[in-house]
């Protein structure tokens, strides 16, 4: 008995004895704040830069920008233009300066601070040759069991000679009065953004407002806001398919169900391979969130010298009209999101 | 012409000279128990010419025909001098008699001046009885944990027994036991090793310089040899810790010619909770709710020796061991009156265990020619399971659902080892043989199964590969030999090579080692190394379990491999004083990491494709000072070292620092005999806290801005972008490991008291882990924690600290 006593006294000290602590004097090496750059560049139309400053740990409650710097542009000839600031830590630059299939680098000088730089690609539109629409009834794939589904067969042409990055996206359009509408005008939805899936073995990544950047796995049924497409997986091919798989009905509220989408707005952007970088690592993280076992993974920052994403896109919309190719009973087949 | 009969006549020279010279041969063991003795000094007193005993007892010295003072001697026994006229070849076995101080023995058998005298370098034997007295954790001797306090090893998270040798990898240490590779050298997560120092004889660490007998692994040897069995009479020990019992018996067969030891031990954890468990699920009887959870592991070490006649000698040993903790729960849910009932049941288990034996026979040729075959099986394993079944019902309809998820890694070696020690010349010490190694792996396999009546659905799915078959070669031969008096060397080469799925590596592996004598008790060493590692384990960097997978080159990941120089002194004072000082480098290249965010659970993925290679590089100095002798005894080490790892898919190719990367260790070490009854050890630690990884800078992310940035995703669905930038900050770092926790330091002390009765010998051993209570970090996370002064949570880094301040007690009784 008495050796009993000794052996629960010892198991009860190794469980009294283990302690959490918070660290008050953690030595974070005093690093100080880089200028940290936001930026997407196009040629289309004004581009938007936001100029903040990192924060450290315990200082992450507001967004500090920068308002006092200066903000330089220079193309790949060596010509360089300064920036003007919009609003606090906003800069813009107009379209003109920027031509597509152009290097370029964004230099941000602050007081206080080391100047940051990063450099960024305007790729091409991408060129399309054809978009076809059809309608699907399947038992398999990413809408089994559910509704009728169409699907955006989109034939793009690639370089092969080049690494080139797309981004697909759809809208969706109504000219149906909703119920919402009336309810709260302010929020009616003419507009959904639409939930797509694809079976294409080239789409890598997908994004979508509530997982973030998700890896595409083949065979697994993700639907996502937006697909990501590196060439990695079919260059040297001069053309490629894509297909995208998505509900013809509108599907921002369920009390809407029903309401079938007279067109369809297809946006394909080529992006720069920064923003496909980021959005791979990204979809790391937040793989790896939660689990304890999983390796940590290094973000990716474009900017030298500070952190954030600077990234080229040039984007192409079409308007696709899908009246007349799905019928009613196809909208109430299922109710699918 | 003449240039070849000139050779001739020197070879005819040499011929003659070397038929004038005898050689001494014979075993040299314990007269007490007739346990053989490894490393003991033969040595022909009036001139410099000496050997040691080999690992099985036996030596072998070319001496010159004459009157000749044999001498043996072993620390902690009486020396014996034998003097003949020695005229033929002559067999000389000697029987040392213990001394009544052997627990002055410290750190080396051999004495400072062997290791001025030898060429081996980065070399540490540590004796059983050294280590036995030594405080420990929770009263379990642990000799992994003792080779932690050596300079150029680092220990794992607190309390654990993994070890890092000169930046090493903890795959990279070659841990035999027997001669036969041990997988997973831990029980209990790590917090103790699977050695039952009761059954170990010697410990031997090489961290450099190694000779071309090792391969295998890059950066560490460590040697561990179990006891033969007293050939004398029967022995045993008894004793009781606060985690665990265990039991030792030995003694002979047949006496003089046959003996046996067998050791056991086994933790008493789940034994001693099993009650509260009891009463727990008693009091939620009425909720229908009942959960039992354990953890123990045991392990067994059985040893028989047979000595056949004055040349051949057998034995036959095994380890068996295995860690186990489980998780069940159960709940039964009934309502006559609603008349449905439900069965819910769960059950969880994690073990993982060794075992391996080994057929050993040792001949003796001839006086120069000894002989060793070993045939060896290991088998580690892994198991994890996951089991849960609902029945329920409804009136008279029934629905059942099952599903369970297994996962379980395995390595299987069947060896056939021959090697030979042959003493060609006075002077000349060679060695060489061969091996061969089938693996089986089966690196990590899934099973899921999924049964349900409602859906009548039946899932059986099996991820990873199940047997993956490799064949592992390696042929060596070295020669320590006298080059003048001064100068003496270590020449060896190693050869290699791997077969797996058609593929075939191979490496060609020169060993040097030299030792130039600037005094009788000063020299200074250099050796280079060239090293290469069919094996990897894929371990997690965030906490260290046994789910570590081991796995091997395929024709996708290429063999690790490494060089070390090492250059050092040692001197001896008044053969009782050593210090010796060491600095190295060591490049090592097609290291393994899991790929960034990866883990072991990523089921879906091969595991091939979960990692990635790189390289690594390591050098530092090693400052060692150690009393061997007298009443007090002990050492200090001092390490200076850095770590680095490049990856080209980590971090984006960055170097970054390795996670047990310590700049400084320091370990001291004393132990006190106050008399034959009281015996006191204290040891200090203190070291640089493990790198790991902290995001330090933080930023809004692009997809908080994007509308604002992309007028094409402005004027619809508002509500996809959140409102509030605190949900969307991206935590930065430049790279992996780049902070390090709080400083690792703590006191352990202990005391032994003995008392002998007749022939029952008694030990009380007590004392305290972690004296003043420093509280070091398991791990450092980023929390939310609630500031009082201003009524909000903040962010903050909080430390988790286990093992501070934990008494022990042990007693054992030896008869």
């Amino acid at each position: 008995m008495k050796l009993r006593n000794i052996l629960l006294f010892g198991i009860l000290v190794l469980a009294s004895t283990s302690c959490q602590k918070i660290l008050r004097d953690f030595d974070f090496q005093d690093k100080d704040p880089l200028i940290v750059i936001q930026a997407r560049f196009t040629a289309d139309s004004t581009s938007l830069i936001l100029v903040s400053r990192s924060l450290d740990m315990y200082d992450r409650r507001e967004v500090k920008t920068i308002s006092k710097a200066f903000v330089f542009l220079t193309n790949d000839e060596g010509d360089r233009i300064s920036l003007t600031m919009d609003s606090a830590g906003w800069y813009s630059v107009a379209p003109e300066y920027l031509p597509a299939s152009s290097s370029y680098t964004l230099e941000v000088e602050a007081e206080g601070f080391p100047t940051a730089r990063s450099s960024f690609y305007i790729p091409p539109k991408p060129e399309v040759i054809s978009i076809d629409t059809t309608k699907i009834k399947e038992i398999n794939g990413p809408y089994a069991g559910t509704a009728t589904y169409g699907k955006l067969i989109i034939h793009l042409k690639d370089d092969p000679g080049t690494e080139d990055f797309y981004v697909i996206r759809l809208k969706k359009r109504t000219g149906h009065f909703l119920w919402s509408e009336k309810e709260y005008p302010d929020t009616a939805y003419r507009y959904s953004d639409v939930w797509i899936s694809s079976e294409s073995p080239y789409v890598d990544l997908t994004y979508d407002m509530y997982n973030g950047y998700m890896t595409m796995e083949q065979g697994v049924d993700i639907q996502a806001q937006r697909l990501i497409v590196s060439d990695r997986l079919f260059n040297g091919e001069p053309e490629v398919t894509i297909d995208v798989l998505f509900s013809p009905l509108m599907d921002d509220l369920s009390y809407e169900a029903g309401v079938g989408a007279d067109s369809i707005d297809v946006f394909i952007a080529s992006i720069d391979e920064h923003f496909y970088e980021y959005a791979r690592v990204k979809a790391e993280i937040i793989s790896a969130e939660g689990n304890p076992l999983a390796e940590p993974v290094t973000p990716y920052s474009t900017v030298e010298d500070g952190y954030g994403l600077v990234y080229g896109e040039n984007q192409i919309g079409y308007t696709v009209d899908l009246t007349g190719l799905f019928t009613t009973s196809d909208y109430y087949s299922g109710v699918y999101y | 012409m003449k240039r070849i009969l000139l050779l001739l006549s020197m070879i005819a020279i040499a011929m003659n000279m070397h038929a004038q010279r005898i050689t001494l041969s014979g075993m040299v063991t314990d007269s007490k128990t007739g346990e053989s003795l490894l490393s003991a000094n033969v040595y022909a007193d009036r001139t410099t010419n000496g050997t040691v005993s080999n690992d099985f007892g036996f030596y072998s010295l070319t001496i010159n025909p004459g009157k000749q003072g044999i001498v043996c001697s072993f620390i902690g026994y009486t020396s014996q001098r034998i003097e003949l006229n020695f005229y033929k070849d002559t067999v000389i076995h000697f029987q040392l008699e213990p001394t009544l101080e052997i627990e002055e023995v410290t750190v080396v058998n051999k004495g400072p001046m062997h290791d001025v005298k030898s060429t081996q370098m980065g070399a540490v034997e540590l004796p059983i009885r050294k280590i036995k007295t030594l405080p420990v954790l929770l009263g379990e001797v642990d000799i992994i944990k003792s080779l932690q306090l050596m300079p150029g090893v680092s220990g794992g998270v607190e309390g654990s027994t993994g070890i890092y040798v000169r930046g090493g990898g903890p795959d990279q240490n070659l841990i035999l036991l027997d001669g036969v590779p041990v997988y997973n050298a831990n029980h209990l997560f790590g917090f103790f090793s699977v050695f039952n120092a009761d059954a170990i004889k010697s410990v031997t660490l090489l961290k450099g310089g190694f000779p071309a007998r090792y391969g295998g692994r890059l950066s560490s040897v460590i040697d561990i040899r179990m006891k033969d069995g007293n050939m004398k009479q029967y022995e045993g020990e008894v004793s009781i810790g606060l985690l665990s019992s265990k039991a030792v018996i030995e003694g002979p067969i047949w006496k003089d010619r046959t003996s046996f030891i067998v050791t056991a031990r086994r933790t008493y954890l789940d034994a001693l909770t099993y009650p509260f468990q009891i009463l727990i699920n008693m009091a939620n009887n009425g909720a229908g709710y009942k959960a039992y959870a354990g953890a123990y592991f045991y392990d067994v070490n059985a040893k028989i020796n047979h000595i056949i006649n004055d040349k051949n000698r057998i034995f036959l040993s095994g380890y068996f061991g295995k860690d186990e903790f489980f998780m069940n729960d159960e709940y039964r849910y009934e309502s006559p009156a609603e008349r449905f009932y439900e069965h819910y049941t769960s059950e969880d288990k994690l073990d993982w265990g060794n075992a391996t034996t080994v057929l050993r026979w040792n001949h003796i040729f001839s006086a120069r020619l000894f002989s060793n075959m070993d045939l060896t099986y290991s088998n580690y394993a892994l198991n994890t399971g996951s089991f849960m079944k609902t029945i329920s019902s409804q009136d008279t309809s029934v629905s059942s659902e099952m599903m369970s998820y297994d996962y379980f890694s395995r390595i299987q070696d069947m060896a056939f080892k021959y090697q030979f020690e042959y003493r060609p010349a006075m002077n000349h010490e060679m060695r060489f043989g061969i091996s061969n190694t089938l693996h089986y792996f089966s690196p990590g396999v899934s099973v899921q199964n999924f049964e349900s009546l409602d859906l009548d659905a039946n899932l059986d799915t099996t991820y990873g590969e199940s047997n993956l078959p490799a064949n592992e070669f390696y042929a060596y031969v070295e020669d320590d030999f006298s080059i003048s008096k001064r100068l003496k060397a270590n020449l060896g080469f190693h050869y290699s090579n791997f077969y797996v799925r058609d593929t075939f590596y191979h490496s060609y592996e020169p060993r040097i080692s030299l030792r130039y004598l600037l005094k009788d008790n000063l020299s200074i060493k250099a050796s280079y190394v060239k090293m290469s590692q069919y094996l990897h384990l894929l371990t997690n960097s965030t906490i260290g379990l046994p789910t570590d997978l081991w796995i091997p080159v395929t024709d996708r990941i290429v063999p690790q491999k490494s060089w070390q120089v090492s250059l050092g002194a040692v001197l001896g004072i008044r053969n009782n004083y050593e210090f010796s000082i060491e600095g190295y480098y060591k490049n090592m290249e097609n290291l393994t990491e899991y790929r960034e965010g990866a883990s072991f659970t990523d089921i879906n993925d091969t595991w091939e494709a979960l990692i990635v290679q790189g390289r690594g590089w390591s050098y530092g100095i090693e400052f060692f000072f150690q009393k061997t002798l007298g009443k007090t005894t002990g050492w200090v080490g001092y390490t200076l070292a850095k770590t680095e790892r490049q990856f080209e898919e980590i971090s984006f190719g960055r170097v970054f620092p390795f996670k047990y990367d310590r700049r400084h260790d320091v370990s001291v070490v004393l132990t006190h005999k106050l008399n034959e009854r009281i015996d006191f050890g204290g040891t200090w630690v203190y070291a640089t806290g493990h790198a790991f990884t902290l995001g330090d800078e933080f930023f809004v992310n692009n997809e908080y801005y994007e509308e604002q940035l992309n007028p094409a995703y402005e004027g619809y669905d508002d509500y996809y972008y959140p409102d509030n930038p605190e949900e969307n900050y991206d935590a930065y770092f430049e790279h992996r490991n780049s902070y390090r926790m709080p400083t690792y330091h703590r006191l352990d002390l202990g005391v032994n008291l003995h008392k002998q009765k007749k022939r029952v010998y008694q030990t009380v051993s007590f004392g305290v882990y972690n004296v003043y209570g420093r509280q070091n970090p398991l791990y450092v996370r980023e929390t939310m924690s609630f500031n009082e002064e201003n009524l909000r949570w903040e962010p903050a880094l909080q430390q988790l600290s286990i093992l501070t301040f934990i008494p022990y007690f042990r007693y054992s009784i030896k008869f």
